[in-house]
């Protein structure tokens, strides 16, 4: 026996404590309480998973792309805004009538900006040859291919640009700073001869029986940017290859 | 009712929760009657022992390998009374410090009935609680230790002087009884 042990204190203590609790009662709002908090639990996961997973995306985005806030040149508009083609240069584009003549015939060399934006077209699938247009000049006997198609595909950030001109258009691929021509398109009455078709610079010539054009493609500062010359033909020999 | 189980999971589950329950309706009536001595207030000691039981559920896999699952419950509702405590200590300061006088504990001294709850009521918290785990949850003195996470000898020396308080006015009400 305890010497702790008395039983009138007990008794006492034990009226002093009240009745037993309403068990079921109690157990009811354990239960309750039970589900708040395996919810409140629940919600706490869930919202830590979001956040980890989100963090990660993060941290996986900084960590694939460091420093990419470079812009993409290529679509830039501000190519589109030289218009700067004098009529007789319009003359030369309804180069198809043999007879026009511009009216100012002297060595003038018009350089412009493509006429319209460059426009991202997909590779040609197939080798491309630049046929003589109807009315040919002197090297009719034989098309010679001018524009060997890309045989390699568009890498991954490679971007494809189309410059057309009163002479004809030539389609561009640039990866990277390497630019490769892909596609040359004469216009009617004009021939193409392909100067460079890759590198650093891409350079195609245009000519018909009175007019040269050259478009040459380069990339300066990151920014694919076209030059076209037009000159007449009988001036050629003067200023041969100006750009 | 029949059950399907079909995954461990569902076989835990149903475990976890009998084994839990079990424990809710065997050992709540008793906690909460004995806080309630400790603590003077019987929603608040309830609310303790609620508390404790909703831990012993969420850690039911890790609590379940204990030696004396009870005893984890009854510390962890100790504690929260402790807390309780210790919350309305300072918020009783605060008021007592916004009203500028000192705060003074109405005892009742007439009553035998009123005399108990009033001298148990001064009695240190730590003997209250040994107190009322001893006699009314009727541990046994290693357990209310174990409980306390205090010696066998502290608890032994809470129960003596507390009795010994206590023991007077129990004497007295005897006296009243046997005049009548």
């Amino acid at each position: 026996m305890s010497e702790f042990h008395d039983p009138d204190l007990r008794q006492e203590l034990a009226r002093l404590s009240g009745p037993y609790p309403d068990d079921n009662a109690a157990f009811a709002a354990w239960q309750r309480r039970v589900g708040q908090a395996r919810r409140r639990r629940a919600v706490a996961w869930t919202t830590g998973a979001a956040l980890s997973v989100l963090l990660g995306t993060v941290a996986v985005a900084a960590l694939n792309n460091p420093g990419r806030h470079t812009l993409v040149p290529g679509k830039s508009t501000d190519s589109s805004a030289d218009v700067s083609i004098s009529s007789t240069t319009m003359a030369k584009e309804s180069s198809t009538t043999e007879s026009t003549e511009p009216e100012t015939s002297d060595s003038t060399v018009v350089e412009t900006t493509p006429i319209t934006e460059p426009v991202e077209t997909s590779v040609p699938e197939t080798e491309v040859e630049a046929t003589v247009a109807a009315g040919g000049g002197s090297n009719s006997g034989s098309p010679k291919p001018h524009a060997p198609a890309t045989s390699a595909p568009p890498a991954v950030q490679a971007s494809t640009l189309t410059f057309p001109s009163a002479g004809g258009s030539i389609t561009v691929q640039r990866d990277g700073d390497k630019l490769t021509l892909v596609h040359v398109d004469p216009a009617p009455g004009f021939q193409s001869d392909t100067n460079k078709k890759s590198g650093n610079r891409v350079e195609v010539t245009f000519e018909s029986n009175d007019h040269r054009v050259t478009i040459t493609v380069r990339i300066v500062n990151g920014v694919v940017t076209p030059n076209v010359s037009e000159r007449p033909k009988d001036h050629q020999d003067s200023v041969p290859g100006s750009t | 009712m029949a059950y399907t189980l079909t995954t461990m999971s569902d076989y835990e589950e149903v475990e976890v929760v009998a084994t839990v329950d079990s424990l809710f309706r065997a050992h709540y009536g008793r906690l909460v009657r004995a806080l309630t001595l400790a603590c003077g207030d019987r929603e608040v000691a309830a609310d303790a022992v609620q508390e404790a039981f909703v831990k012993a559920h969420l850690h039911w896999r890790r609590v379940q390998h204990y030696d004396d699952p009870v005893g984890w419950i009854r510390r962890v509702a100790i504690n929260r009374l402790h807390d309780d405590h210790r919350r309305q200590s300072r918020k009783g300061k605060a008021l007592q410090r916004l009203a500028g006088e000192p705060q003074v504990i109405e005892v009742d001294q007439h009553g035998v009935d009123s005399d108990l709850p009033a001298l148990l009521a001064q009695l240190p918290k730590q003997q209250r609680i040994a107190m009322a785990l001893f006699y009314v949850d009727e541990l046994s003195i290693a357990e209310v230790a174990s409980a306390l996470d205090v010696s066998q000898g502290a608890v032994k020396s809470y129960l003596h002087q507390g009795r010994s308080r206590l023991r007077s006015v129990v004497d007295r009400e005897e006296e009243v009884h046997s005049d009548e």
